[in-house]
Formats: structure tokens, C-alpha cells, sequence
């Protein structure tokens, strides 16, 4: 097992958690404006662009089960996975979407208020994960950050 | 002072070996970051990285790890 190697994985994983950020976003935010204005153009986007998810699932499955993916039960996954700093992160970053969750849900049952109940519970569902997965994501990426000095 | 009440000497211990954070994260079979965190106070590391550490490094726990001086009960 080298450094440099977990080095490169690390790395890897946080680039990775930034995309999967970006995608949370893009589709909360499509699946939103859908609730609150389902003619709305950017609430129709993916509409227009039949290919994407096909070619998303193509992509994924490609990237993991191609040559250049992880093996699970390299050493130097193992460390990744199993560090302690990275699951001290974690847990920090589990407990503050937790009451991030609890506190968004008065703010979201206003918002979604004036709603039909059908798109309301689908807005309070969508708003809830969203702020789930954000909080999560980034307080994660914002722990995790490199604030080495040797 | 650390705001966990462990405080440690894993630098001094590190540099006296000439040792980088990459070269005893690899020994105790963690990452840079775990080291880096450990050194800086930020993390207590439970008894089992510890104990890795100290193995790593050839000395005692006592060695690298005690408590600040308000957290001894007497």
C-alpha cells in the first residue's frame, strides 16, 4: 500500500461527492420547479433530452464495472474506507443534515401551503431529501477538506 | 491546549524519526488526513489507532498520548 495511493483515491472520492452534489441539485431543482410549475421550460428539460438518462445508466455502469475500477478489497481502499477520520466526518456530518432535516420542515410545510395536496406531499418529499442529501453532502466535503501542515 | 483534553507529542515523536505524516499514516494503515487531524487536535483516535501509532512508531501510548493537566482526577 502506497500513500500516494490512498492520496489518489481520496482525491477521487471527493471529486466524486462533488458530482453526485451537482446532480442532487440539478434534479431537486427539476423535480421543484415541476411541483410548483410543472409548464415551466426548466421544469421540461429532461423531456427534451430523452438520451440522458440512458446514456447516464450506460456511463455508470461503464465506470464501475470497467478497467479502471476500485477493487473494493485493495488495501488501500480498505484504509479509505475504514479510516477514522473520514467516519468521525461522517457521523459529524449525519447529525447536522439530521436536524437540518427537522428544522427545514416548518419552513417547507409553509412553502408548500398553497399547494394541492398531491404536490405538496411530492415537494415536502423532494424538499426533504434535498436538504438530506445537501446538508450531508456538504458539511462531508467541507470536514473531510485537506487542512494538512506538516 | 487541545479542546478534547488529550494532548499529545505525535509531531515531536514523528520528526524525531524523521518521519513525514504520509510515511506513518502508511505505517499505522490510515490516511495522511487521520494523522494530520490526530496531530492537530482535532481527533481522538480510539485505543485500537492508538495502539498502531504507538506500534508504528516503537514507543508506548504513554509516550505519545496523555490527558491535559485539568482532566487528571484525583
Amino acid at each position: 500500500m502506497t500513500t500516494n495511493q490512498t492520496d489518489l483515491i481520496l482525491r477521487l472520492a471527493r471529486r466524486n461527492l462533488f458530482i453526485l452534489l451537482i446532480g442532487v441539485l440539478l434534479l431537486a431543482a427539476t423535480l421543484l420547479s415541476n411541483v410548483f410549475n410543472p409548464d415551466a421550460p426548466f421544469s421540461r428539460w429532461p423531456s427534451t433530452m430523452p438520451w440522458l438518462l440512458p446514456m447516464a445508466i450506460v456511463i455508470f455502469v461503464a465506470s464501475s464495472t470497467g478497467r479502471g475500477r476500485l477493487n473494493p478489497k485493495a488495501p488501500e481502499v480498505q484504509v479509505v474506507l475504514e479510516d477514522e477520520w473520514r467516519q468521525v466526518n461522517l457521523a459529524r456530518a449525519m447529525r447536522i443534515a439530521f436536524f437540518a432535516v427537522l428544522i427545514a420542515q416548518v419552513p417547507q410545510a409553509f412553502l408548500f401551503l398553497q399547494l394541492p395536496v398531491l404536490r405538496a406531499v411530492m415537494g415536502m418529499a423532494v424538499a426533504t431529501i434535498t436538504v438530506a442529501m445537501t446538508t450531508l453532502l456538504t458539511s462531508f466535503l467541507i470536514f473531510d477538506r485537506d487542512v494538512s501542515h506538516e | 491546549m487541545s479542546e478534547n483534553g488529550l494532548k499529545n507529542t505525535l509531531k515531536v515523536q514523528r520528526a524525531m524519526r524523521d518521519l513525514t505524516q504520509a510515511d506513518l499514516a502508511s505505517l499505522a494503515g490510515v490516511t495522511r488526513k487521520s494523522i494530520n487531524a490526530i496531530e492537530t487536535g482535532n481527533m481522538v483516535p480510539s485505543i485500537v489507532l492508538t495502539l498502531r501509532i504507538a506500534n508504528a512508531l516503537g514507543v508506548t501510548v504513554e509516550t505519545i498520548f496523555s490527558l491535559e493537566q485539568g482532566d487528571i482526577k484525583k
